[in-house]
């Protein structure tokens, strides 16, 4: 269980992190989402006790990580993909890291063998592809068989087979009763795998919501109905609270009522149709809006310096 | 056990339909997700990740000894740390050899001339070089790449990784150093020629120099371990430990004054040379400069490792 509260750093006048607060629950995914400079990685720095708060606290399973006497078994993270000695074997790496806590080399095999690097473990980590060092960081986040993991942007440069690998990991990691953060700033990624999602911007807090909250917030939905008697269709369905709105010569966009709503009018009468669908704002979308404020925020300051 | 074939065996269906596409956005966010909850009390649900029984779930404290040992580890599973000690080490021997042969021939260093012990151990000049620079890029390089913060991701006590790394290098280049210097005497005892006295390991001022060169050497690559974690760049740390160690001396070599004489004798090469019994000053304020200045710049990376973000 990771708890974030009041948590705030400062560099300087700027603000990286303003005030969240959140809790990441065990047994599911959760996904940590924000666009680019949203703050995300000095969040996980804090919750790692990289990064001291200017405010605030973060804690893994009641503590903070620095006072923590078997870290590795409280959280396992990777921040940095590339943060390897490019001249130590891979196997090395996580030896060298599992003797900090005690951990034999039997574990850093049997870690090598679930991201499946075991057959490339003796070669120079500096050779790895960002996709076989994104599996290392995972064995080592992986190495103290953690209640908590956290991982920072685990998808990226992982080709489809690894993607879907990270998939099921994630999904297997929260099952087996384990606390999962993962960020990104891809929402239809996370979509795929979180049950839960923290979206942050600007280093705010914008959304904390479950993944049916989610797509509440993805605002009304719209059905769309194609048909050759759409301005009769167009009559019997207007009416309060109810918004049709043409798309080309024989289409409807309707707000305000659902599909079957709509489909007991077409039925009663008679009315023959093409299409009726319905049309949700994707996630992406959602997020898009969700965020737009902090990213044009930070567009807009960006020319307010340059003038 | 293949473990890939039981995590690919996960029970939830794979959606590799687009993800814009409506309704399959949908049924992915619908997804059931009794069966994640169910698996997750059953112990037996993956036996992928978890480790298994003896690989694991002991002891898994952090200890000084365990850092200890896995900074050992680091250092000797990169061949460019143990190729740079082991040269160090060869110049010492090396150039101690050599300065010994040409002793008395017109060619050798005529400073040196009138004293066989101190020929013998100036290939140490070129050691310090090396292990200065060493020690500075065993941490910046951990900075640069950013494994420091892995590091302090699994051992959060600063203090604990400081200590291990100044005592696992701090030890291993003195050990190393006593012997490449023990080496390079008895080299330079079966090269020199006649007119220098013959020396033993048991001579007066032998062991002492011995011991002093070796300590010296060890000063300066925890110095350079310092900088390291102060300056987190090998570039500048290299530059600070160059400065300190061989271009200060010259400096003030260059002043030939009361003060100039004075702040000389604060400089770590003075004070080096002093333990070895090869300067006026006596051995002791030699260690004194010597621990201060280690003192110091250690006790600065500490407070930066305290305040500063990792």
């Amino acid at each position: 269980m990771i708890e974030v509260t009041n948590l705030t750093k400062r560099y300087g006048t700027t603000t990286a992190v303003d005030n969240l607060s959140f809790t990441v629950k065990p047994g599911i995914v959760t996904g940590f989402l924000g666009p680019n400079g949203a703050g995300k990685s000095t969040t996980m720095r804090m919750i790692l006790g990289l990064d001291t708060p200017t405010s605030g606290t973060a804690t893994v399973n009641g503590r903070s990580l620095r006072k923590q006497t078997a870290p590795l078994t409280e959280l396992g993270a990777l921040l940095e993909a590339k943060a390897v000695h490019p001249k130590r074997s891979g196997r090395n790496h996580l030896r060298a890291l599992a003797a900090t806590s005690g951990i034999s080399n039997q574990r850093v095999d049997e870690v090598l063998d679930i991201v499946g690097l075991s057959d490339v473990a003796d070669r120079q980590a500096g050779g790895f592809s960002l996709g076989m060092s994104q599996r290392l960081g995972i064995a080592s986040a992986l190495l103290g068989d953690p209640s908590t993991v956290m991982l920072d942007e685990p998808v990226n440069g992982l080709d489809p087979e690894g993607i879907l690998w990270i998939r099921h990991l994630l999904k297997d990691l929260a099952a087996e009763g384990r606390t999962v953060l993962v960020s990104s700033h891809l929402m239809s990624e996370m979509a795929l795998t979180a049950e839960h999602f923290v979206i942050i911007g600007q280093g705010r807090m914008i959304a904390d919501v479950t993944a049916a909250e989610l797509e509440d917030l993805s605002g009304e939905s719209t059905v769309f109905v194609r048909t050759a008697e759409a301005s009769r269709l167009r009559t019997l369905l207007t009416r309060d609270g109810v918004t049709v709105r043409d798309e080309g010569s024989d289409g409807l966009s309707i707000v305000g009522l659902d599909s079957g709503a709509i489909g007991r009018v077409i039925a009663d009468q008679a009315i023959v149709v093409s299409e009726l669908v319905n049309r949700r704002n994707s996630l992406e979308q959602t997020f898009m809006d969700l965020t737009s404020d902090a990213v044009e925020y930070s567009a807009r300051t960006i020319t307010q310096a340059a003038a | 056990m293949s473990p890939h074939a039981s995590t690919h065996s996960s029970p939830h269906p794979i959606n590799l339909t687009d993800p814009k596409e409506p309704t399959t956005m949908t049924a992915t966010l619908n997804r059931s997700t009794t069966t994640d909850r169910d698996s997750s009390t059953d112990p037996t649900a993956s036996p992928t990740i978890t480790a298994t029984g003896a690989a694991l779930r002991t002891d898994t404290r952090v200890t000084l000894s365990r850092v200890v040992k896995s900074e050992w580890l680091k250092f000797r599973t990169v061949r460019s740390n143990t190729m740079a000690l082991g040269g160090a080490m060869v110049a010492v021997v090396g150039f101690g050899a050599l300065f010994a042969s040409l002793a008395g021939s017109g060619d050798g260093p005529e400073r040196l001339a009138e004293n066989g012990l101190s020929l013998s151990l100036g290939g140490f000049e070129l050691g310090h070089i090396i292990i200065a620079i060493l020690g500075v890029a065993l941490v910046a390089g951990e900075y640069q790449t950013g494994l420091i913060r892995t590091w302090f991701g699994a051992a959060p006590d600063r203090m604990r990784v400081l200590t291990a790394k100044v005592g696992v290098f701090g030890s291993l280049v003195f050990g190393t150093s006593l012997v490449a210097g023990v080496l390079a005497f008895l080299a330079g005892q079966a090269l020199l020629p006649a007119e220098f006295t013959a020396l033993t390991l048991g001579s007066a001022g032998v062991a002492q120099a011995l011991v002093g060169a070796a300590f010296y050497m060890a000063c300066i690559g925890v110095i350079g371990i310092g900088l390291g974690f102060l300056l987190r760049s090998t570039a500048a740390g290299a530059g600070a430990v160059v400065t300190t160690l061989f271009i200060a001396p010259i400096m003030v070599d260059l002043q030939q004054s009361s003060i100039g004489d004075t702040f000389g004798k604060l400089l770590p090469s003075y004070a080096g040379s002093a333990i070895q019994g090869m300067e006026t000053t006596s051995a002791g304020w030699g260690t004194a400069v010597l621990l201060g200045w280690v003192i110091a710049i250690v006790g600065a990376a500490a407070v930066s490792l305290k305040r500063r973000d990792a």
